[in-house]
């Protein structure tokens, strides 16, 4: 058996394999494949396979092996998919696979819990007592601009409920929020429904983007999702201390207990999950860097979309019930039962499963 | 590092003359990957140039999407100004975040710029990129891009693989995708006289020799990347000289030396019948193992 007798010989397969990679590549045409082509395709990839091998081994030339090897790559790429991904099981893992993986990275998620919440309760705490200190913090400019706005109820009148929440507006470079004001400026004479849809959008963009953010620096080092917790705590806190010393500490905070549960925890989830990644490379616990990032950045990716997940819901709350002209109270009821809910939910949810 | 090259998975070296450097010992950018049918495949890791065509490809239809979905968003706003913002941004937020690690996901580790480019994401092992990891590699592009895409690169650089930090994490590489296309038959040249048997000895050159002047000769002829005739006899002068030495080759050596593509043409239609005269000595010059997988 020379080269040349070989390739004559096998040549007719190799056209064949190479006819049924084609179909198989294209959507359409995968589906009209029978059962004889599947068959005829995982018997001429072990075939060609095999081909390969011996073609190497015999050492017949780099152009023969190239192309062997160029039909074997993209026969194994097609058969060997991976499943498709499917809404249920997407479903599933967000309602119980995701607080059961945040509970087993538990100390990464009590860290950037901590690392958030902490600045955040002592800069409120502090700037309430003192609200002098509050420049300190943020701009003056931006604390006249926030006592304005809580004067009276979000809903009240000409005034446009606008967040001082925007975690963010300083941190994320690409997108101030006050085009998002302007924008919002000029519809304030749509209906409400209409003109918080552009909201829900903005704190969708925005907020999500934010935590995608911090969690995908945390890969270098952990230090930038620090940074981003840490800054988000700080300013947060302040806004709200500053407020309430002023005295308008119910608007705001009616305004804010609904989505604060789910916005803030998954801010401080987010961090936690690239302090993860971060992690992965300073411990790696007998692995080598890359097999580290490869193992824990999955649960990281995970938990991080989870928190994502949270995210948009808290956009939601944020744009739709947030501002609505409810009464107070039944705010803080609704308020604190939702934070009862965020935390029963992340300690409770998916006991007893297999972690997804 | 568990980087390149598992030892099992080495690709077999060749102990005698290595003439045509098909060895993935060498540092290349070939990485091999076992399938389960036990067979060494390699794919052809791509590098920055081409990744940063796809990357600016794809920036660009993502700027197309948002100007579409802008523009329809503006004939839809005289309805419902505020929700057709609403879309915008969230659509924008999709565009921002997702393009990638859908189309990836979807389109099998190609998106549009990939496809042009002629590039895959695949698994770092072979298989087909994942939903999971087309999410990591891509969201994680977020600290690639700092100072311009400068983290992203230094990390390629420093891999053997080119991958950059959302590669690491999600165990993915880009290869290259090249279309090849099955090489012509042999050159047969049926008017060549095979050298005459009693100038030689009974040496027989190996399978990779004859495939190696099988491929000289075949590029010469083919169109694309011709060589011209004195760089060919130049290129093939080594070879037409270390053969006729081991042939103890008697006949005319000026046909060795100023026409050695001819010589090698000779060589090759002696040789390439595969029925030689003397068996025992073809038995040891090929072989090295795996011959029984031939008679098919």
């Amino acid at each position: 058996m020379n080269k040349r007798k070989y390739v004559q010989q096998r040549r007719s397969s190799w056209r064949q394999f190479r006819d049924l990679i084609d179909r198989a590549e294209s959507r359409r045409e995968r589906k009209r494949m029978s059962p004889v082509d599947l068959a005829d395709y995982s018997r001429l990839l072990r075939e060609v396979s095999n081909d390969l091998a011996i073609v190497r081994a015999r050492e017949w030339g780099r152009e023969l092996a190239d192309y062997l090897n160029s039909l074997v790559t993209r026969g194994y790429n097609n058969y060997y998919t991976s499943p498709p991904g499917n809404v249920r099981k997407f479903v599933q893992f967000i309602i119980f696979g995701f607080p059961v993986l945040m509970r087993k990275n538990w100390p990464f998620m009590l860290a950037g819990w901590c690392l958030f919440f902490i600045p955040f309760i002592v800069s409120w705490g502090v700037i309430q007592t003192d609200s002098s200190l509050a420049v300190r913090i943020l701009p003056a400019e931006h604390l006249e601009q926030m006592e304005q706005m809580y004067e009276t109820p979000l809903y009240g009148g000409d005034q446009v409920g606008d967040d001082e929440e925007a975690l963010d507006s300083e941190s994320s470079e690409d997108e101030p929020s006050d085009s998002a004001v302007s924008q919002e400026d000029q519809m304030v004479a749509d209906g409400y429904l209409d003109e918080r849809s552009t909201m829900a959008g903005f704190y969708i963009n925005n907020n999500v983007g934010i935590a995608l953010r911090s969690f995908a620096i945390g890969i270098l080092l952990g230090i930038g999702t620090c940074y981003v917790l840490l800054y988000n705590g700080l300013v947060l806190g302040a806004s709200f201390g500053y407020t309430l010393a002023v005295g308008h500490g119910d608007n705001l905070l009616s305004f804010a207990v609904t989505h604060g549960s789910f916005e803030l925890t998954a801010i401080a989830i987010s961090g936690g999950a690239g302090l993860m990644l971060g992690d992965a490379i300073i411990h790696r616990r007998n692995r080598t860097l890359f097999e580290s990032q490869k193992v824990r950045g999955l649960d990281a990716i995970k938990i991080a979309l989870g928190a994502g997940v949270m995210l948009v819901v808290a956009a939601f709350i944020e744009a739709f019930w947030s501002p609505a002209p409810i009464d107070h109270t039944i705010k803080y009821v609704v308020g604190i039962t939702s934070w009862v809910f965020v935390y029963a939910w992340m300690f409770l949810a998916g006991r007893g499963r297999v972690p997804a | 590092m568990s980087s390149t090259v598992i030892p099992s998975q080495r690709m077999p070296a060749g102990d005698g003359d290595n003439l045509d450097g098909d060895n993935l010992d060498v540092i290349s950018l070939e990485i091999p990957v076992e399938t389960p049918e036990c067979v060494l495949m390699t794919y052809r890791v791509a590098g920055p140039a081409s990744r940063v065509g796809a990357y600016l490809l794809d920036t660009a239809v993502r700027v197309g999407i948002l100007i579409a979905v802008a523009m329809i968003v503006s004939c839809s706003g005289v309805i419902a100004q505020g929700v057709s913002m609403g879309v915008f941004l969230v659509s924008w937020f999709v565009v921002e975040w997702f393009y990638f690690a859908i189309s990836e996901a979807v389109f099998n580790g190609r998106t549009i710029g990939k496809r042009v480019m002629g590039i895959r994401t695949i698994e770092q092992y072979g298989y087909p990129l994942s939903w999971w990891s087309a999410l990591v590699r891509n969201f994680l592009r977020t600290a690639d891009c700092l100072m311009f895409y400068g983290i992203g690169f230094v990390s390629m650089l420093m891999t053997s693989r080119f991958q950059r930090l959302g590669d690491l994490v999600a165990g993915t590489v880009v290869v290259h995708e090249h279309p090849v296309r099955l090489p012509r038959e042999p050159v047969i040249l049926e008017t060549i006289k095979p050298l005459n048997r009693e100038h030689c000895n009974h040496f027989v050159p190996s399978e990779r020799t004859l495939s190696l002047i099988d491929e000289l000769l075949s590029r010469r002829m083919n169109s694309r990347e011709r060589i011209p005739h004195y760089r060919g006899h130049s290129l093939a002068r080594e070879l037409a000289k270390t053969l006729s030495e081991k042939l103890n080759y008697q006949g005319d050596f000026d046909q060795v030396s100023d026409y050695s593509m001819a010589f090698l043409a000779r060589v090759y239609v002696t040789f390439q019948s595969g029925d030689l005269p003397d068996a025992e000595q073809t038995k040891s010059e090929v072989a090295p193992f795996g011959l029984q997988g031939a008679s098919r």
